[in-house]
């Protein structure tokens, strides 16, 4: 059924869309706020505020037919909209850890120094300390992955069987007024977003 | 006392949006073409009340005209139209514009377009030749026009070839332009819209079949001096010289029964 589609194409963009913004954002973060690099911080704080539909329009313009990367025929693709989504989920992701690694980073340092740890040994515990942020980190980016909307229908084009996920099906129900479904699509949401929370509760607390 | 205080806060906090203006709901053809918001900023000044302009597709304005969510709609639908009309709840605030329809795609003209000697024969070569075709999807008017099409040409679209996007007008055409795709579009947005990689009309006709037309419902008389004002002369010159002019043109007597194709 077409939901089952929707909801399954949502899933497989939301989290590829995490996972490569992790494998950047989680190390970034971990290596800012080990080092009590505030000006990064920043930084990760002013992308959390970045307007998706902003960023779509640049990407859009990067991979658009008469764009610098026109020739690789990304757009309207589910990749495209991977790119985009990890773009926007990898600040947060970045802020977050950074956030939770900058509070935790003198204390781990003192410990480490003091059990005669090296560097490599005070960044692994660092992150194990610090699970508990990582987890957060990790939810915010992939909620802001699968509810984005403006940025998907830009880079996307809600086109269907192709590139509908979850919030363009709902703007567009919406639009044609059929409410109640647009309502269920959003429920879809949120049950996701429970199972997403709810593993990452069990790893954080692991 | 705590929920007396939220409302307090709600009310201080929204204060500053205004009062009542009207709210329209404007096909996206008219919306993204920018016709209606020069409309809109003409008539505001001479008749007082301001206008909130929705972007809609046809089926969506009916829908939020019949609950009420906008005292006007501007559509361009004959079916949809006959059909609120017949419910009796909505009354006709006239028609006030119009141009054509037309094909547009990609410059090679894989399908051979641009030498069919009837839309139905254009279509049916897009469909033969399995080209790609963007199709608004959204029950808006041109979406409309395009079933109709399709059936007339005695075609059944599906496939990979047609792309079915849940966007507007201009969207659509945006789609169509990188992708190299047809599709249908009415000739005042296709020029308004402005294009990089680029769509060219290919097909292009004075077929009463493609002839589309502009219409004003409306659900209140408080809406009443928006259709008014739309075929007065003032409009109606706004209408037929928007961007240079050949883009929409003007429509001032009965609308005439364009329901029943």
């Amino acid at each position: 059924m077409e939901i089952w589609e929707i909801t399954s194409l949502s899933l497989r963009i939301s989290l590829s869309a995490t996972l490569l913004a992790a494998l950047l954002a989680l190390p970034l973060g971990v290596w800012a706020g080990s080092g009590q690099r505030r000006g990064w911080g920043t930084w990760f704080y002013t992308g959390m505020a970045l307007p998706p539909a902003a960023f779509g329009v640049l990407v859009y313009l990067l991979f658009s037919r008469s764009g610098p990367l026109g020739g690789i025929e990304l757009l309207f693709t589910p990749s495209a909209m991977i790119l985009t989504q990890a773009g926007l989920a990898a600040p947060l992701i970045a802020g977050f850890t950074y956030a939770g690694v900058v509070a935790r980073a003198p204390a781990v340092g003192e410990l480490v120094a003091s059990l005669g740890g090296n560097q490599r040994q005070f960044l692994v515990t660092l992150l194990l300390e610090s699970r508990r942020p990582v987890a957060a980190a990790l939810a915010a980016g992939f909620g802001a992955a699968i509810s984005e909307v403006g940025a998907a229908t830009i880079v996307g084009g809600d086109i269907r069987h192709q590139t509908r996920v979850l919030t363009t099906a709902l703007v567009l129900e919406t639009r044609l007024g059929h409410l109640e479904m647009a309502l269920a699509l959003g429920a879809i949401s949120v049950g996701i977003a429970l199972l997403v929370a709810a593993l990452l509760t069990l790893w954080q607390d692991h | 006392m705590f929920a007396r205080a939220f409302w307090l806060a709600f009310l201080v906090l929204t204060s500053w949006a205004g009062a009542q203006p009207l709210r329209v709901a404007v096909a996206t053809t008219l919306a993204d073409s920018g016709l209606f918001g020069v409309l809109a900023e003409d008539f505001e000044p001479s008749g007082g009340a301001r206008l909130i302009l929705i972007p809609a597709g046809s089926g969506q304005g009916l829908d939020m005209l019949a609950r009420g969510d906008v005292d006007a709609a501007v559509i361009h639908a004959p079916g949809l139209e006959a059909q609120a009309l017949a419910t009796g709840e909505i009354t006709d605030g006239g028609c006030f514009a119009y141009n054509w329809f037309v094909i547009a795609g990609p410059e090679a003209d894989p399908a051979r377009v641009g030498s069919s000697t009837s839309i139905q024969e254009a279509f049916a070569r897009i469909a033969n030749s399995q080209s790609l075709f963007v199709s608004r999807g959204d029950h808006s008017g041109t979406h409309e026009k395009e079933l109709e099409l399709w059936r007339a040409a005695g075609v059944s679209p599906r496939g990979v070839w047609y792309l079915e996007v849940g966007t507007g007008a201009g969207a659509a055409l945006l789609l169509a332009a990188e992708r190299e795709a047809y599709l249908l579009i009415d000739q005042g947005t296709l020029a308004s819209v402005r294009l990089r990689p680029k769509s060219k009309t290919l097909y292009q006709s004075d077929e009463p079949f493609i002839l589309n037309r502009y219409r004003i419902l409306l659900n209140s008389s408080q809406a009443r001096p928006i259709a008014q004002y739309l075929v007065s002369p003032a409009a109606q010159k706004i209408i037929s010289s928007f961007g240079g002019g050949n883009k929409f043109f003007s429509w001032t007597g009965e609308c005439g029964d364009l329901g029943d194709h």
